[in-house]
């Protein structure tokens, strides 16, 4: 456990020391992914969802402005903390594309990630919003790719 | 040099025009090299055809310097190039093929290849879940399965329905959506093709919305209105493989309504759909959608 979280630690120094280049999943006018790359620095993560939520001109996003409250690597899973009042206002799709555009965001850039929880306002919660499951773990196998055929 | 080829070449061909194969299945029984049957030929058929078919009135001796055969109340006699059939001498160096009907051998002469035919279906019969088929003889027929079609065909020739019949004739067929062999029986003169089939699945449809039982067993239908999308439940590592079956299952009857819809699928953790169940959440993008949905959903369900 030690081993992990100095590795965890040391990863996230790296990241804040050099300019990183990710990938931005977006959605086009028929909600089909879009991959933007963007060079990066400090905080990667928070990057990630700061650029989630600004999307280029003619392309959408469902991920908020700040929606993200913290997150954690613990081993090769990683807990992202979410503010519940920024997903208030979701609707059905809203709710599926926010998961959708996140996870797979979040499968893309850091490849030793294996699954991903979310919680909700640092608490376990049923549901995201009011349909979608989040009391288990999302698998790297389902969301590395586009779920939507 | 070439004139000694060409004779050669014609003592080949001729030897191959007036040889005689006699098959019993796909392996040869007897084989001549000449245009008749010689008695040992004769005697090799009816030894078989008494052996395959159980019919103990085939007999052989010898008498003096002569042989005979006796089968089916014919008595074929041979002694010093001379052959007697039920006392009418044969006028020929050997014993025509034809003699072979004389003893009730039945059989399909075809370029030189005789095939004797080994084979009778008596019955195919089904009863309940069980095609049942009673036969003489060797077992001269394959029962295939493919996609819900159970297939009874000939392997080779052989006696069916008082006809003799060609190989690859289908005998029997069965078509029933989802059916599957489960086992097969063979005794002497019987072959018994199990049959399963999956039961008709119990589901259940609801808008989306309605509460669902989260311990429901039945397959769950949930209804909503989007842009023409079937979702489905992910797994999920946490369960250590206990989701893997309802998640195939799902999967399956998502993609299945998809294609018969033309609409997307979407793999998402829809919180109303049971956990470890099989169920999907189509969004239709109309009433009219709708009701051909419940058709659809009838038809993939029985």
């Amino acid at each position: 456990m030690r081993k992990i979280l100095s590795i965890s630690s040391a990863l996230i120094t790296v990241m804040f020391l050099f300019a990183v280049e990710v990938k931005v999943c977006y959605l086009n006018e028929k909600l089909s992914p879009v991959i933007k790359t963007f060079e990066v620095e400090g905080d990667v993560v928070t990057a990630i969802f700061q650029k989630l939520a600004s999307p280029p001109q003619g392309l959408r996003t469902y991920v908020p402005s700040g929606v993200l409250r913290a997150y954690f690597f613990v081993g090769n899973t990683m807990i992202i903390d979410l503010e519940g009042n920024k997903l208030k206002g979701f609707s059905f799709e809203g709710e599926r594309y926010f998961l959708h555009q996140v996870l797979y965001t979040i499968f893309v850039n850091f490849r030793n990630v294996a699954s991903v929880y979310f919680i909700v306002d640092d608490e376990r919660k049923n549901v995201l919003v009011r349909y979608v499951d989040i009391r288990f773990s999302f698998p790297r196998e389902v969301w590395e790719k586009w779920p939507i055929r | 040099m070439k004139k000694l080829m060409i004779v050669i070449m014609a003592l080949g061909f001729s030897s191959l025009a007036f040889s005689i194969e006699i098959f019993a299945g796909n392996e040869v029984l007897v084989r001549t090299t000449e245009f008749h049957l010689d008695f040992e030929d004769v005697r090799k058929v009816l030894s078989y055809i008494s052996s395959v078919f159980q019919d103990d009135s085939f007999k052989e001796g010898t008498i003096g310097s002569m042989r005979y055969v006796e089968f089916r109340k014919h008595v074929l006699l041979h002694t010093d190039g001379i052959y007697v059939l039920d006392d009418e001498r044969i006028l020929a160096d050997g014993v025509p093929v034809d003699v072979l009907k004389r003893f009730g051998i039945e059989y399909v002469q075809n370029d030189g290849k005789v095939y004797i035919v080994d084979c009778e279906i008596l019955a195919v019969k089904e009863l309940e879940k069980t095609v049942q088929i009673d036969f003489r003889g060797v077992r001269r027929f394959d029962v295939l399965e493919d996609s819900g079609t159970l297939k009874i065909v000939a392997a080779s020739w052989l006696k069916f329905k008082q006809e003799t019949v060609p190989p690859k004739t289908i005998l029997y067929r069965l078509e029933e959506r989802g059916m599957r062999i489960a086992k097969i029986a063979e005794e002497p003169g019987q072959v018994r093709v199990m049959l399963e089939t999956p039961a008709r699945r119990d589901y259940l449809v609801k808008d989306l919305g309605e509460k669902v039982d989260p311990y429901e067993k039945r397959v769950v239908f949930l209804i909503g209105y989007g842009d023409g999308r079937v979702i489905y439940r992910n797994y999920t590592r946490d369960l250590k493989g206990l989701d893997f079956v309802s998640y195939s299952q799902s999967k399956k009857l998502a993609q299945e309504i998809a294609q018969s819809m033309n609409y997307k699928v979407e793999e998402c953790p829809i919180y109303d759909l049971p956990l470890g169940g099989v169920g999907v959440l189509v969004l239709v993008r109309s009433e009219q959608e709708r009701e051909k949905l419940l058709e659809i959903i009838e038809k993939v369900m029985q």
